[in-house]
């Protein structure tokens, strides 16, 4: 059991981690995308939703790939921190930002469409610049946007499988996660343990789930 | 100090308008014409809100754009007031006011915000949130942040035509008083030439995209604002209030005029606007007539309108009167520069912005 435990640890630390990251690089893509007439655009939509058709496995392949030693992110990650990138808690973070994002980006977008452009502008004559307008007026009016952005990107962290198998490696405390944790105790037939950790991910996406669609279900207060 | 727009402005869809005017940056300019005219568009460009624009734009020698440069809305010195009062809903009624002081500074006129509260009356509403509130009460909080914000210039795209009457009357006087007192410069949007007959200085029409016509506002009965907008407005002062008939006696001149009601403050001229639709003329001795209002004047000059309908521009006590009555009727009249004629007055209308119509019909009038 206790492999279970330190499994969620490790699961609970990567989540916060990769929700705080995507809590920062989220809202002002999700922006860019909703209000954009760019015709970059598609193809940044496209790249964003990527990992919801991909196989995980597709994805950890080119991200194992470049977090080698001398891959794109590998290098200058050893260069900067004497450590390999790849089978590190670090590594899992990247993956999971890359696996997790358009499960933050997307509903954020579709908040962000409903922004009355009439409010926009009546900042802009108060005098509020477009960052200004952005802190001050988008991100507050879509608080249980962003909230429930954050629990389905921490939920879907969690629930990770594939990119891990394929980056993380399974180095207990480290990189084991529960879903490998999970897969180790079926594969020893300790069905016991099994049961514990597919329970423990059972109870959490279903009261994650239930939050998010409370979020959702009531709208953002309006004028 | 002057504002200069010249150039043009094109929509996605098809709709154009293109200005040239120049105004200057003092008092309260109406601009009215019918809807789909350009008048908000104008309002737009100028904010900065219109980006298929090729315009030349200059505020008080400053130059917001041109086909070199182009100021974001937010550093260009105007504040706006809109039909849809456009208050942040997630912020109580000071966090509203309080938006334009948390910006960087830019320069021009900014009322202290203490002023804004005492003369709009909103010390008590300032913890409420805006869903809470009246149309009424939500555009004085509109009113009070625009004027918050520094500017050289304030824009006023219909704000009380999502309002109904009553509540038109009661925001009428703070804007009328906030206009007079300090002279502000805005471009005030209207459809309607009583809502904007107290506090405006001047007017301009617009129609398809141009500017058609432009005033000073005691001269629109000498200078025709177009057919559907013909009236004149003409100044009297309070005489008394005749009690039992419940109606006020306005001298123009050593003529009577008589208004149904009680003015608010019978120490100040008033404005009277006059449709010239609602003008007779008569010639020669004009007796047993229930119409009160007459006014003797003499005919300045007869111009055909078209559609056998003529306007007839009249000298009152020294003031301009418009009137439009028919071909046949002229004809018959003689109607001649120089004629001396008694203009007889259907309704008047004590036209303030909160369109608070009276008619001056008396007691046994049609």
């Amino acid at each position: 059991m206790s492999d279970t435990l330190l499994a969620a640890a490790v699961s609970l630390g990567l989540a916060t981690v990769t929700t705080l990251l995507l809590l920062l690089l989220s809202p002002p893509l999700a922006w860019w995308l909703a209000q954009s007439r760019s015709r970059a655009r598609p193809l940044v939509e496209a790249l964003v939703a990527l990992p919801l058709v991909l196989p995980p496995t597709v994805i950890g392949f080119y991200l194992l790939l470049s977090m080698a030693p001398d891959g794109f992110l590998g290098a200058p990650w050893y260069a900067a921190t004497g450590r390999a990138l790849a089978f590190s808690f670090s590594g899992l973070v990247i993956g999971s930002l890359v696996y997790s994002l358009p499960f933050v980006v997307q509903p954020l977008s579709a908040s962000f469409r409903t922004v009355d452009p009439g409010l926009l502008e009546a900042a802009a004559a108060l005098g509020a610049s477009p960052r200004h307008r952005f802190l001050t007026l988008i991100l507050p009016m879509h608080r249980r946007a962003l909230l429930a952005a954050a629990v389905l990107g921490f939920a879907h962290t969690v629930g990770e499988f594939g990119i891990v198998l394929m980056i993380g490696g399974n180095i207990p405390g480290e990189t084991r996660v529960l879903s490998i944790a999970l897969f180790d105790q079926v594969e020893a037939l300790r069905y016991a343990d099994a049961h514990a950790t597919a329970g423990l991910l059972v109870t959490f996406a279903i009261a994650t789930l239930i939050l998010v669609y409370r979020l959702q279900a009531n709208p953002e207060p309006r004028t | 100090m002057t504002l200069t727009v010249h150039g043009t402005v094109t929509r996605d869809t098809g709709f154009a308008a293109r200005f040239d005017l120049e105004l200057p940056l003092d008092g309260v300019t109406a601009i009215l014409g019918p809807s789909g005219a350009g008048k908000s568009t104008l309002l737009r460009a100028i904010a900065g809100f219109e980006p298929n624009s090729r315009l030349h734009i200059n505020v008080a020698g400053e130059t917001w754009q041109s086909e070199a440069s182009c100021r974001a809305p937010h550093q260009r010195s105007v504040s706006s007031v809109f039909q849809d009062s456009r208050l942040f809903g997630h912020l109580d009624v000071r966090g509203n006011l309080e938006y334009p002081l948390r910006q960087p500074p830019r320069d021009g006129f900014r009322m202290p915000f203490d002023e804004v509260v005492d003369r709009l009356e909103l010390a008590s509403l300032l913890e409420q949130r805006p869903a809470t509130l009246s149309g009424g009460q939500r555009q004085r909080v509109a009113l009070g942040r625009a004027l918050l914000a520094p500017a050289r210039l304030w824009l006023f795209d219909e704000p009380m035509s999502a309002l109904d009457t009553p509540t038109r009357a009661e925001l009428a006087p703070y804007l009328e008083q906030l206009c007079s007192e300090h002279r502000l410069p805005i471009l005030y949007v209207s459809h309607a030439l009583e809502e904007v007959l107290q506090i405006a200085d001047r007017v301009i029409v617009m129609e398809a995209g141009e500017i058609t016509a432009s005033s000073p506002i005691a001269d629109i009965g000498t200078t025709p604002l177009g057919s559907g907008l013909a009236a004149s407005v003409l100044e009297c002062t309070c005489s008394q209030y005749l009690d039992g008939y419940d109606l006020t006696e306005l001298n123009v001149g050593e003529d009577r005029i008589y208004l149904r009601g009680r003015v608010p403050d019978e120490t100040v001229p008033i404005r009277l606007l006059i449709h010239a639709r609602d003008i007779s003329i008569a010639t020669g001795r004009v007796e047993n007539l229930s119409l009160l209002n007459r006014l003797k004047a003499r005919v300045v000059r007869v111009e055909d309108d078209g559609g056998g309908v003529c306007l007839v521009y009249l000298a009152c006590h020294g003031q301009p009167l418009l009137a439009r009555i028919t071909q046949l009727s002229a004809e018959h009249l003689a109607l001649a520069p120089g004629h001396d004629v008694t203009a007889l007055i259907k309704t008047v209308a004590l036209a303030t912005l909160g369109d608070k119509r009276r008619d001056s019909t008396g007691p046994t009038d049609d």
